[in-house]
């Protein structure tokens, strides 16, 4: 026997042997992470990437809150308003993101808000402001905001500009007068796989 | 009888336990994952850390679409083939399932398909990253290799199936795979250790593609606002409300300015007529023109708003004797119907009396103040 050698039973080593190979059941299992994953080491897929989207007037937004500049007081029927926002992705991560609006009360519910993807601000400082080209997402006067609308995709960086317009329609009851509502937009981004 | 025995160096030894422990562990694995249907996952996101941190391996199981309930950790597959794990926030056959990620602000931008999801029911962080880690090839190829030396040394190397002339210790009960001695045993030995290198070979594998390892997102979300508050205006009144005695001791005459000129087109005034404090009792109203101004209110006549006012409150009988106190209002109208709060004058006395000629011919009075 040489030294360091160790005689061992044939049987037990040879099963010793085949029980290796379940090394390989391990290795099929991880070895499709890398096929879904498209790479050779899924590690690199594994980040610590998080999203944050930002809107504002122009492509320097950075806030994750906005006021719309439109007029707030002294709401007529037949008035309407315009203006830009415009939606920048401000994280690391490419997102796909949708707008989902709100409205509440009865003046809320009353508005008709449509949001247009581009576009710009027609008559924007009078009283009968609306958009350039057709809307995206609307809520007609008297109902409510439709369900969260998808937008697409927003590259990390990117920015998209949205034309908003609402309108106190004609014929709005006269219960309004003074009442109050917040239409709110909101933008929401989840990371793009 | 002679017991076969092979000669192997420290390291080999250590290489061939350490390969059969992992080994063993992989299929002992593999195979309850085979029998409770459990899914791994790596959680290559953190929108559900803390509890899952990035890099996470999770084992998930599948569980019913009835049994999916909010609060769970469940794992489903997107429209877009993302495979998602966040937490219930509602599962509903309409509305469809709601989740969430616990570090996100805000559930997912969609609801997903209701119906068999994989609910996670374990989880241990960084096992993901050491999953990930090994299926980089040279890890595999590394893996492959042992496996292979491991082989060659149990089955395939010179001194392997050749006897050793080691006395048997036990009896011939002693199941030894391959005995005998000499060339014939030796190459006996080499065919049966390709023939179950190929059977394990044929468990491994399959087994190994079953249970193959998921990455799933736990996609990150955040949100940005833009609103305005709006308020509706509140449409001017009348100005200048004004009572003073009429023509005879039954009629006053009220008169008004216009509104403050707003927005809307003033497209005339509502006047109401009714008794003070009650509320039952009915309204009258009439609308009049922008240019109107004026009203008079005569106690006598039948047509008028006071006339029918009284109309209303008497319900035909004549001669009773009364004494109201009427509110009269006036609102200016405006285009959409929307009219402003009224203008009101709420101490016009209306009285019948029958002072001379008894309850017969009651003396009927219109005053602007209380008499």
């Amino acid at each position: 026997m040489s030294r360091g050698a160790v005689e061992q039973s044939g049987w037990s080593v040879r099963v010793k042997a085949l029980l290796s190979l379940g090394l390989l059941a391990g290795f099929g299992a991880v070895s499709t992470l890398a096929a879904w994953t498209g790479t050779a080491t899924a590690t690199s897929d594994i980040t610590a990437a998080t999203v944050f989207i930002a809107a504002g007037a122009d492509a320097n937004a950075t806030s994750a809150s906005y006021t719309i500049p439109i007029a707030t007081a002294n709401w007529y029927p037949g008035m309407s308003q315009a203006a830009m926002v415009t939606v920048k992705n401000t994280g690391t991560s490419n997102v796909s993101y949708n707008v989902r609006g709100a409205a509440p009360g009865a003046l809320g519910t009353a508005m008709a808000v449509e949001v247009s993807k581009g576009g710009t601000v027609v008559n924007g400082s009078a009283t009968g402001g609306t958009c350039s080209v057709a809307s995206a997402y609307t809520k007609a006067g008297g109902s409510n905001f439709p369900p969260p609308h998808p937008l697409g995709n927003l590259n990390a960086g990117g920015w998209a500009t949205f034309c908003v317009s609402t309108l106190l329609p004609l014929g709005s009851g006269s219960i309004l007068q003074g009442q109050s509502t917040a239409i709110t937009l909101t933008f929401t981004a989840s990371t793009v796989p | 009888m002679t017991r076969q025995v092979l000669r192997l160096s420290a390291w080999e030894r250590c290489l061939l336990n350490a390969g059969a422990a992992l080994g063993l562990l992989c299929l002992v694995l593999a195979g309850l994952a085979l029998v409770l249907g459990l899914k791994p996952l790596i959680a290559i996101s953190g929108s559900m850390s803390p509890g899952i941190p990035v890099g996470s391996l999770a084992l998930a199981m599948p569980t019913a679409a009835a049994e999916v309930a909010p609060g769970q950790v469940v794992s489903v597959v997107a429209s877009n083939g993302t495979r998602i794990t966040h937490r219930v926030v509602s599962a509903d056959p309409v509305t469809g399932l709601v989740l969430k990620g616990d570090a996100n602000p805000v559930a997912d931008l969609q609801p997903y398909s209701f119906g068999p999801a994989d609910r996670v029911v374990f989880s241990v962080p960084f096992l993901g990253y050491v999953a990930s880690w090994l299926s980089s090839p040279w890890v595999f190829g590394l893996g492959g290799l042992l496996c292979a030396y491991l082989l060659y040394v149990a089955f395939f190397r010179s001194d392997a199936g050749r006897s050793g002339n080691v006395p048997a210790e036990g009896s011939a009960s002693d199941s030894v795979p391959v005995a005998g001695a000499g060339g014939p045993g030796t190459r006996r030995s080499k065919w049966l250790g390709a023939g179950a290198i190929v059977a394990a070979l044929a468990v491994v594998i399959p087994l190994g593609v079953v249970n193959r390892i998921e990455a799933t997102q736990a996609a990150w979300t955040a949100s940005a606002v833009a609103s305005a508050t709006v308020t509706a205006l509140n449409t001017e009144q009348p100005k200048d409300l004004n009572c003073v005695r009429g023509s005879s001791d039954t009629k006053i005459n009220f008169s008004w300015g216009a509104p403050q000129p707003g927005p809307l087109p003033l497209t005339g005034y509502v006047v109401r007529a009714y008794v003070s404090g009650g509320s039952s009792t009915g309204v009258r109203a009439d609308t009049l023109t922008p240019a109107t101004r004026s009203v008079t209110l005569d106690q006598i006549a039948d047509n008028g708003l006071l006339g029918n006012l009284l109309g209303l409150l008497l319900g035909g009988l004549i001669g009773t004797n009364y004494d109201y106190t009427i509110t009269f209002e006036v609102s200016a109208q405006y285009g959409s119907a929307w009219v402003s709060a009224p203008l009101a004058h709420h101490t016009v006395n209306a009285t019948a009396k029958g002072a001379i000629l008894g309850i017969l011919l009651p003396t009927k009075k219109l005053t602007c103040l209380m008499q």
